[in-house]
């Protein structure tokens, strides 16, 4: 029996505030997107049901599945772009020596800055003046100057960079919180069995560091599915819709058009496919459920 | 044992460069005069330091309406966030009543929705409780942090229970122990969850935006991306905005870091 019995109350007090803030901000506006989204629902006029009709349009909507490629087709190039340059990075720290809490430091530092002001910095880097810090510095391999984000090419190019460049050091500490917590044991027994470093890199780095690996990577896909910010300030989908990804369609037709109800099904629809690459993974590579071990 | 590894260092140079240069850019675009830009090749140190663009920003542009803002949002929604998540990762970690594991469940779980799918509808909610238009509107869905719970809930885990005990024994109720005891002694961790959560609802930029479209409302993230839009040309405001906008946080950053650093590795995030 538990010595605070009595007093069991002010448990569900202490609970109570952040579990009536999830409720009323979270889970409340989730499932009411699937309310909404069965309804022809435009914020300034009225609403009407129409049951599954949006889903129905939605099969035929060619920028729909155009963005939910473009979608894809991030998350492929971002996911892996980050999961091997935070590990690099984390190695790095961890074999640097004397000089290791400075470049962890230094490396974590862009993380600090917001993704406007990186979108404002690197627009501003990314100039297609010859004068633009880019441009100057690919002029002395002899390229003509480029006009950056005026290109498709040229916007993928630095949208993937600015992620890359605000996200990477984050992802980098958690790396580096796994491999610290390897036993150093384990590489000297393996040094004396005769093992080389790939050995011991392959044998004990990698399966010790599953559990940050794998948050890495789950989290970097849920939020390469969510994150819509740096495209919403940085090209707006442009240039001709060419970086539209599935979020910012939803945010255009929800705030832009005021279409809630079409809006919604795409939402509930992203949300069911985000649920379910988490559940394929999280099974994929048998994560401990047990947080506290 | 130890060796010199030259490759090691020029890599954590090179990276340290990337790393470093876009802010330097922006630090010295932000000193720079308008006619500057044009100049080819571009210059790292301008000629001369122009620092009466950030006079500009406050006296012609509202940087001090967005400052006030910005400043008043964050610091409310850190205390709440703190007390609130506190106190619930105290009851999720130390109490044990009937529903603690599907409460703590249904904790994760919100961390699983991403806000994208939902963002339309909260807007809804948010206009029904008419704090469109209004600061409180912003605050008020940053408060409860699942993200925070976890932390703070994974070092409530490994206290020592003699803090406890010894208040049992002063005839301390729960409440008197959390506040009197649990929370004094939650300052690095508080530290490292309220400089998270300061950080990122500092530069947050999407449900602002959502929220707020009266110009007196707006955080210095809206009012620099309006800048920019309107005065495009003008990079050496628009840089000048930037480094306003991020100069407290780097402050900040630099004077908390090892809590920051530290707290993040020590936090058992990977599980």
């Amino acid at each position: 029996m538990n010595k605070w019995g009595r007093e069991q109350w002010i448990a569900y007090l202490f609970m109570s505030p952040a579990v009536l803030l999830l409720l009323a901000f979270v889970f409340f506006p989730s499932g009411y997107a699937f309310f909404v989204s069965l309804h022809d629902w435009n914020l300034l006029g009225g609403r009407k049901f129409i049951g599954f009709g949006n889903y129905a349009r939605l099969l035929n909507d060619t920028y729909f599945w155009r963005s939910l490629g473009r979608s894809i087709l991030y998350a492929s190039i971002v996911v892996p772009l980050v999961f091997v340059f935070s590990f690099g990075l984390a190695l790095l720290v961890r074999h640097i020596g004397k000089s290791s809490n400075f470049f962890r430091t230094v490396f974590f530092f862009p993380n600090l800055v917001s993704t406007v002001i990186s979108v404002l910095i690197f627009r501003f880097i990314l100039d297609s003046a010859p004068s633009g810090l880019m441009n100057y510095l690919i002029g002395f391999l002899g390229f003509e100057p480029v006009s950056w984000l005026g290109t498709t090419s040229g916007s993928w190019f630095g949208l993937i960079n600015v992620f890359f460049w605000t996200s990477i050091g984050f992802y980098m500490l958690i790396m580096l919180s796994g491999l610290l917590d390897i036993p150093v044991d384990y590489y000297e027994a393996a040094h004396i069995d005769g093992a080389n470093r790939w050995h011991s890199f392959w044998h004990i780095t990698v399966p010790q560091m599953k559990n940050s690996m794998v948050f890495v990577f789950i989290v970097n896909i849920i939020n390469a599915f969510q994150y819509f910010d740096l495209f919403l300030i940085m090209t707006k989908g442009g240039p001709a819709r060419s970086t539209e990804i599935t979020v910012l369609y939803i945010y255009n037709l929800g705030f832009g058009e005021l279409r809630l109800g079409y809006a919604s099904a795409i939402s509930f629809l992203l949300f069911l496919l985000v649920f379910v690459l988490t559940l394929v993974q999280v099974k994929l590579f048998r994560v401990n459920k047990s947080v506290n071990q | 044992m130890r060796q010199k590894r030259p490759f090691l260092h020029v890599m954590a140079i090179f990276y340290t460069i990337v790393s470093l240069v876009p802010t330097f850019w922006m630090v010295s675009g932000s000193l720079k005069s308008q006619n500057d830009f044009n100049q080819y090749p571009p210059s790292f140190i301008p000629q001369q330091m122009h620092f009466e663009n950030f006079t500009k920003l406050f006296n012609s542009f509202h940087f001090d309406v967005y400052l006030k803002n910005t400043i008043f949002v964050t610091v409310a929604i850190v205390l709440l966030s703190l007390l609130v998540n506190s106190m619930a990762a105290y009851a999720l970690a130390r109490l044990t009543f009937p529903g603690r594991n599907i409460i703590f469940l249904f904790v994760l779980g919100s961390m699983m929705i991403p806000f994208a799918t939902y963002m339309i509808p909260l807007f809804m909610v948010i206009r029904q409780l008419g704090l469109i238009n209004n600061l409180w509107g912003i605050v008020v869905i940053a408060i409860a942090h699942p993200f925070s719970i976890f932390l703070l809930r994974q070092f409530y885990m490994n206290f020592p229970k003699e803090l406890e005990e010894a208040g049992r024994i002063d005839g301390l109720g729960l409440i008197g122990i959390f506040f009197r005891l649990i929370v004094p002694t939650s300052k690095p961790i508080f530290t490292t969850v309220g400089l998270l959560v300061f950080i990122w609802n500092w530069n947050n930029y999407v449900w602002p935006l959502i929220v707020t479209n009266d110009k007196s409302l707006w955080v210095l993230q809206l009012g620099i991306t309006s800048f920019m839009s309107e005065h495009s040309a003008e990079f050496q405001m628009v840089m000048a905005g930037s480094l306003v906008a991020i100069l407290p946080i780097v402050v900040l950053f630099f004077s908390l870091q090892r809590y920051l650093i530290e707290g993040i590795l020590s936090s058992g995030i990977k599980g």
